[in-house]
């Protein structure tokens, strides 16, 4: 087997990040799928009353968390499967909690999209995307990083430029809800599923970067449905389809300080960097509207919490002066190098990256902790 | 370093440099690192202040323009690429310092563009006519009541070159 998909096939773990549309109508699906053990649950949102009648839920669910709906949903069809949930954005995710799992996109935004795609990589897990489209259309695709193509590797410069941005004088600009029908949603759920059940059965790794060739295609309107076959790896893609080869830190991210972690790499020269893969660590935020400063002490982007302002209530966001996506050594005070790294809001399955020179070390934190891989 | 964004970086460098010395505005500071991922510019040329509560121009201003790791992929946060660093009482539609709205950047849009756009917006060539969307309301209200005052120069951020055949005129010929 090659490493793909090792340890996942024999008690598979999942993971269905987005629980719209698609992602409500995959989670029951999977309680049928015999190898699968464990699955994590990822969305950030609440279930809202628009998403009656283009979700698969209760009117109950209304208000709730999503992630907590379908915990509950998927227990109540098969009790032999555990089920996590992280009620955040996938790049809020720990990444190594993800290691030995498939990964389903069920998401309707370019940014989290390339985010899956991103970690997949990384961890070298395969992932599934499935997307639809209001006029009809439905497709899926497995993505191995072995296999070479990426998701990026298709995408040209307008695909780059229409990836969501949120722009200080606009505020959020969130992906627009794609208020496809429920039955696309239906179909684009089978279709993954239905890739999900091949891939974990082929034994051989040809078969599953066959497999992994294939985009599944089908329009509904015109009645027609094919299958798109991938040459392979662009040289020109953007992404850099490095693969972490991880070092596994028993510590938590509260037990080890920032200095401990480049002493233990045996990277204490000035020139030695810390970085947190897709992520900026930002030491203060701002309010564009009136002007207000707020320190958040070099926290990690993704997990500083409530940016609202306090004097005016929109959200704050750092310029660029008050983040970077590296930290230098020679630059760090040493207030910080005595930090524990769960004051930059790093987790037990965090992986920070120490670089000097030509060495690079990646360690998961709290290893034993998250379970490890 | 990935080799894309190594000689992505590179290629900023050389265009921002010659446009720097194409330039009598431009002058382009750049960071640490080879090639370098950011940049500190300067501008010679008339923007608006707020000063004691009157609005005057004012001759100079210092932009920060820098390259995030994952800049040639994603840019999900402009604010994270440009910041002003003076003056901090500029006054613009588009301007709430340090930040700038530039709309929306492309991941891997090139320095040099990012340079015009910020020259063109400081000078007010360009701005926000809607307070909805600005960053300064009342910035925006002034600039539509006064835009006959714009733009505050005609100077182009690169010089234009005159192409002249010079012919040398022995002295004391005849003219």
């Amino acid at each position: 087997m090659n490493s793909d998909i090792r340890g996942v096939a024999a008690g598979a773990s999942i993971a269905v990040i987005g629980l719209g549309n698609i992602g409500s109508q995959v989670v029951p699906l999977l309680a049928g799928v015999s190898c699968v053990s464990k699955v994590i649950l990822i969305d950030p949102d609440h279930y809202g009353a628009a998403n009656l009648g283009h979700q698969r839920i209760a009117a109950a669910a209304v208000d709730r968390l999503k992630v907590k709906v379908q915990q509950r949903a998927l227990r109540a069809l098969a009790a032999h499967i555990a089920v996590d949930t992280s009620p955040c954005r996938i790049e809020a995710v720990p990444p190594a909690r993800l290691h030995n799992c498939v990964m389903l996109a069920c998401v309707d935004s370019r940014a989290a999209r390339q985010s899956i795609n991103r970690i997949a990589f990384r961890l070298g897990v395969p992932w599934i995307d499935a997307g639809l489209d209001r006029s009809g259309s439905v497709r899926a695709r497995v993505y191995l990083s072995d296999t070479g193509d990426c998701l990026e590797c298709n995408w040209g410069v307008r695909d780059y430029e229409l990836l969501e941005q949120q722009v200080p004088c606009r505020g959020d600009t969130a992906a627009l809800a794609t208020v496809a029908p429920m039955e696309l949603g239906s179909i684009a759920a089978g279709l993954q599923v239905m890739l999900l059940r091949r891939l974990l059965s082929r034994e051989s790794a040809e078969s599953r970067h066959e497999l992994a060739r294939q985009q599944w295609f089908l329009d509904l309107p015109s009645g027609r449905g094919w299958i798109g076959h991938y040459a392979g790896k662009n040289p020109h893609c953007r992404f850099d389809h490095l693969r972490w080869q991880l070092s596994p830190l028993p510590r938590s991210a509260g037990d080890i300080t920032l200095g401990e972690a480049f002493a233990l790499a045996g990277m204490e020269t000035d020139d030695a960097t810390f970085s947190v893969d897709g992520q900026m660590i930002v030491r203060r935020v701002r309010c564009a509207q009136c002007g207000a400063v707020r320190s958040v002490g070099g926290r990690i982007l993704a997990r500083i919490g409530s940016t609202a302002c306090q004097q005016c209530s929109r959200a704050m966001t750092p310029a660029a002066i008050d983040a970077s996506d590296r930290l230098r050594r020679k630059d760090i005070s040493a207030v910080w190098l005595d930090r524990p790294l769960a004051a930059f809001g790093l987790a037990d399955g965090d992986v920070i990256t120490l670089n000097a020179g030509d060495a690079t070390v990646h360690y998961e934190l709290g290893y034993a902790k998250h379970g490890g891989h | 370093m990935d080799l894309i964004r190594e000689s992505w970086l590179k290629w900023q460098f050389e265009d921002g440099m010659k446009l720097a010395a194409a330039s009598d505005i431009l002058t382009l500071h750049p960071g640490p690192g080879v090639p370098p991922a950011e940049y500190v510019a300067r501008f010679d040329c008339p923007t608006m202040v707020r000063e004691q509560g009157s609005i005057t121009r004012r001759v100079g201003f210092d932009m920060l323009i820098r390259f995030p790791l994952d800049y040639l992929r994603s840019a999900p946060n402009p604010a994270l690429v440009v910041a002003l660093l003076s003056p901090r009482n500029a006054y613009h539609p588009n301007v709430a310092p340090p930040f700038m709205c530039v709309g929306n950047i492309a991941p891997g849009t090139s320095l040099c563009e990012l340079i015009y756009q910020i020259f063109e917006i400081m000078t007010f060539q360009k701005l926000t006519p809607s307070e909805h969307d600005a960053l300064n309301k009342d910035a925006c209200s002034w600039a539509r009541n006064h835009m006959d005052l714009f733009p505050l120069t005609s100077r182009p951020l690169r010089r234009r070159e005159l192409s002249l055949d010079i012919t040398e005129i022995p002295a004391g010929a005849a003219l």
